[in-house]
């Protein structure tokens, strides 16, 4: 589990988090949301122990980061820009990670490597995407129970992509890996993290978990006969309403069944109950925090 | 958790390999082309042979030795730990299960058997040499071990600042720019001081603080002393520079553990540091500024000026490499607290300039007192010919007739700013009081225009003591002596040799008597017409003195030898003088004899001034000018004034 607590840390006199908390439960995959410059990989680099904290605390399993060798061989961070030695190769940079972190797996580098077609050569020289490949596949065999990554999917191919998201919840599941990951895009996110945290200017606004708000949100159409009672709505905790003709259309707070069963005993003659984005969610959620979302929606 | 990783890293140890092992490879070539390689061919061609000289294995190329010491170690550093001063690779090692004390001490010691590495393989390579071949009467098993601790102390102590500089810096460039900045500021900041002391305060004795410390402060300039020009190594110097090895290594690793990454590419990551960096810049420019302007007005308020300006392009300078920005008027109350700690460092040099310049000690106090130079109060060998003594005045009427001259030349204080001209002094006095401390003092002064001081000036250089001292042939090693040469500087042929030892104890006596009685100080650039150059058994001995036909009893001696006919020149032998003036533009010759004699009487070696006139003299049945000297405008009789108008 990785818990920060009251997280503030100053650049000179600029002050980059404010008394940032948030919780990542074991075998979950957190997503830290934030426009450019919001403060989210100076909590990644705190969390990987590069900085130290000015005040607060970050504890993973109840440890501090920081100088703890014993338990950073347990954690693997990606940075945003990868970086790998100057003119090692895919081995070489195998044979690094292994002399160092001690649950190296050695088998399951060279699984992973044939897996992504990748030829042993300086990594340097690969593309972009390619080296994000081998970032991926040095973290997966280091076999650690936290990976924090910055950034990770930016400038990915789709392909590529879905079969990273692949590897990474897989690991989640069968080994309970927990996973945070930072992002300035909400979509990527949406079917890959169990909860997310959004940071506006160096503070923690909200922290959600996303199935709950799935179902805690629903966005329904309906219509009814002309001149129908509409009374039942005010029952309703409602985030948005539109009408088009004579189509409603509410962005409801409130159970699947539960809804559909109110609007049902009122015998529409439409009612279809709608997919909801993530990104819906958040609008109409936060009204007029909002935009402070939006910044993320790209 | 238990780690089944070691606490030695290979891989970190094999990446640094990696990073360093050429620069590794390079030093050791050079090296081995520098000492084994030339020592071999020096050796093997009889020719060269003949010239190669025995003992310290610093005699081939120690330039090359030196700078490759001073700069190899500061390229082991800076590349060991550029990941510091970049933000990817910083975060990227220090993401890593590792702690920093661990990636200090990997670091610090690959980097320290790479550097030393091609300095030992050369010792062991330099003394197998010895050991198998002829070479072994060159150099000794000792010269290769004092060859190998120097080299091996030198690099070890840069590579360490450098490693310490690496922990204060973010920035690459700054890394190198500050690591010798680092080993220089200490000699350097001294130097600074005492320059500027020098211009505040009258009589403040620059060079014999210079000599006597400055070099020491920094390991730069102390090994080149050591590796250049053979100094003798000080114990005391080297347990200093030890300690301060070990202490930078303790530093570098108190810093790294403290250091904040995120201040990574900032010029000076501990923003405890950044206003000792700030000041320390503004400081050093400053005080460049105010002795610039000093040097080149040598007036005062010029020197404030310079003072004012040069703290402000400092400021301006070391708030824009801490900043990275030229914006930086915005911390100007910075300055003006420098500012208001300068005004109170100014002050206190005023309150105490007048008790510093006026500081003589009373006779009764006085053990002894120095009067001369610099160099012979050090006994500097390389400026001081044998022979030439440091003078010592004990008698209480003597230390007052210095003490008299010290007084006046305070008063006339136009002391350290008298133009080169002939009559100018550089007077260093030095007094050794009764309590063992000493006082010294340095003035520079012209007799020209003041008649008290040439007067006080002159009963110095008359006393018996100030020409024994300064007189080589008062303090010969009569035994080295095995004959000498005698020439006239007037004509073109050599004079005699003479080794009869009767002759050269009665010539000896004879110019010790002649010296001790003339009475005036004779001008020290006057054209002597004779000189005998000592010859000695010993190599690096030699003596050599001079005397005219006023030395009465020297030129009996000669006469009674039969030798001074050889090489007499007197005026009546001169057929003609030529007068060529500075630029050899204008040509006149002399013919007549009471010219002549005129002229003779004041001819001087060389003189630098504009307006004095080169005299080239014809001997009677010589076929051409046989000898050139010099003389003043000021010298010339009348008459040939006037025809050089003409």
């Amino acid at each position: 589990m990785i818990k920060a607590v009251e997280l503030s840390k100053k650049f000179d006199r600029k002050q980059v988090l404010d008394q940032v908390g948030f919780q990542v439960k074991k075998g979950t995959i957190y997503g830290l949301l934030g426009s450019n410059g919001a403060g989210k990989t100076t909590i990644i680099r705190i969390l990987a122990g590069i900085l130290k904290q000015d005040k607060g605390s970050v504890l993973v399993d109840g440890k501090t980061v920081f100088e703890n060798v014993a338990l950073k061989q347990r954690i693997i961070f990606m940075p945003d820009i990868l970086y790998f030695l100057p003119q090692y190769t895919v081995k070489q940079m195998g044979r690094y990670y292994a002399d160092l972190y001690a649950n190296w797996d050695q088998q399951r580098y060279d699984q992973l490597i044939s897996q992504f077609k990748l030829e042993n050569k300086k990594v340097s020289t690969f593309s972009k995407g390619m080296q994000r490949q081998v970032a991926f596949c040095l973290a997966l065999a280091a076999k650690p129970d936290f990976l924090i990554m910055d950034e990770p999917l930016d400038g990915l191919d789709a392909v590529v992509r879905q079969r990273i998201k692949g590897l990474l919840i897989n690991d989640v599941a069968e080994r309970e890996m927990t996973v945070l990951i930072s992002s300035h895009n909400l979509r990527e996110m949406e079917n890959l993290c169990d909860d997310v945290g959004i940071v506006h200017k160096g503070k923690m606004i909200l922290e959600r978990n996303l199935d709950d708000m799935k179902t805690e949100v629903q966005k329904v159409q309906f219509a009814l006969r002309k001149g129908q009672d509409m009374s039942f709505l005010e029952e309703l905790n409602i985030l948005h309403q539109e009408k088009r003709g004579s189509i409603h259309l509410l962005i409801v707070k409130a159970d699947h069944q539960e809804l559909e069963r109110i609007l049902a005993a009122q015998n529409p003659v439409i009612l279809d109950m709608l997919p909801l984005s993530l990104e819906e969610i958040f609008i109409y959620e936060m009204g007029g925090a909002g935009y402070a979302i939006e910044n993320i929606l790209d | 958790m238990p780690s089944k990783t070691s606490s030695i890293k290979k891989q970190i140890i094999r990446h640094d390999i990696r990073l360093t092992g050429w620069l590794s490879v390079l030093y050791f070539l050079a090296l081995f082309v520098i000492l084994p390689l030339q020592i071999l061919f020096q050796y093997t061609n009889p020719e060269t042979r003949r010239y190669m000289e025995k003992g310290s294995l610093f005699l081939y190329l120690p330039e090359l030795q030196w700078i490759l010491s001073i700069t190899v170690p500061v390229f082991f550093g800076v590349i060991l730990f550029r990941y510091l001063h970049k933000k990817q690779t910083s975060d990227f090692v220090h993401s890593m299960p590792i702690k920093r004390s661990a990636l200090l001490h990997h670091h610090a010691a690959t980097g320290l058997i790479l550097l030393t590495l091609p300095i030992i393989l050369n010792g062991i390579i330099l003394y197998v040499l010895k050991a198998f071949t002829g070479i072994g009467s060159y150099y000794n098993g000792m010269n290769v071990l004092y060859w190998l601790c120097v080299l091996l102390f030198l690099n070890v102590l840069i590579y360490t600042a450098t490693n310490f500089i690496g922990m204060v810096t973010g920035l690459l460039s700054m890394h190198v720019v500050l690591t010798y900045i680092f080993v220089l500021f200490p000699a350097g900041i001294m130097i600074l001081i005492f320059f500027n002391l020098r211009t505040l305060l009258t009589g403040f004795p620059l060079d014999y603080y210079l000599d006597a410390a400055v070099v020491k402060f920094s390991p730069i300039s102390y090994f080149m002393g050591i590796i250049l020009s053979q100094h003798r190594i000080s114990w005391f110097m080297i347990s200093i520079f030890a300690a301060a090895g070990i202490l930078l290594y303790l530093g570098a690793y108190w810093l790294y553990v403290h250091r904040k990454l995120e201040y990574t590419s900032q010029a000076i990551v501990y923003p405890f540091m950044q206003p000792v960096f700030r000041f320390g810049v503004t400081f050093c420019v400053m005080m460049t500024g105010g002795l610039y302007f000093h040097e080149m007005t040598g007036s005062m308020s010029w020197t404030v000026i310079g003072y004012l300006a040069g703290s402000l392009l400092g400021f301006i300078i070391a708030e824009a490499i801490l900043k990275k920005t030229w914006r930086v008027y915005s911390n100007y109350k910075s300055y003006l607290i420098f500012a208001g700690f300068l005004v109170a460092v100014f002050l206190s040099v005023y309150l105490v300039k007048e008790s510093y310049e006026n500081n003589i000690p009373e006779v009764s106090e006085v053990e002894k007192v120095y009067f001369g130079d610099e160099f012979t109060y050090n006994r500097d060998e390389d400026y001081i010919p044998p022979g030439i003594e440091p003078l010592y005045f004990t008698e209480e009427n003597d230390i007052e007739m210095v003490q008299r001259l010290q007084k006046e030349v305070i008063e006339s204080s136009s002391s350290q700013f008298a133009d080169s001209s002939d009559d100018t002094r550089y007077t260093f006095i030095v007094y050794e009081l009764k309590n063992g401390k000493k006082l010294a003092r340095s003035y520079a002064y012209s007799l020209e225009e003041n008649p008290k001081l040439k007067k006080l000036q002159y009963e110095i250089e008359g006393s018996s003591q100030y020409k024994h001292a300064n007189n080589q042939v008062f303090n010969v090693d009569r035994d080295a002596i095995y004959a000498l040469d005698l020439q006239s500087n007037l004509l073109p042929s050599d004079g005699p040799t003479i080794s009869d030892q009767n002759t050269i104890d009665a010539l000896l006596d004879a110019l010790k008597k002649d010296i001790d009685s003339t009475h005036t100080q004779i001008n020290p650039d006057k054209m002597q017409t004779y000189t005998i150059d000592f010859l000695t058994k010993k190599p690096d001995i030699y003596y050599y003195a001079s005397f005219d036909d006023s030395y009465e009893n020297t030129v009996k001696v000669l006469e009674d030898a039969g030798l001074y006919e050889d090489i007499r020149t007197v005026p009546e032998d001169i057929a003609y003088l030529q007068l060529d003036d500075y630029n050899y533009e204008n040509t006149l010759k002399v013919e007549d004899q009471k010219d002549i004699k005129y002229i003779f009487d004041h001819l001087i070696e060389y003189s630098g001034k504009q307006d004095s006139y080169y005299v080239g003299i014809k001997l009677d049945g010589e076929s051409d000018i046989s000898a050139e000297f010099s003389i003043e405008y000021d010298d010339l009789p009348e008459s040939i004034k006037n025809q050089l108008e003409e």
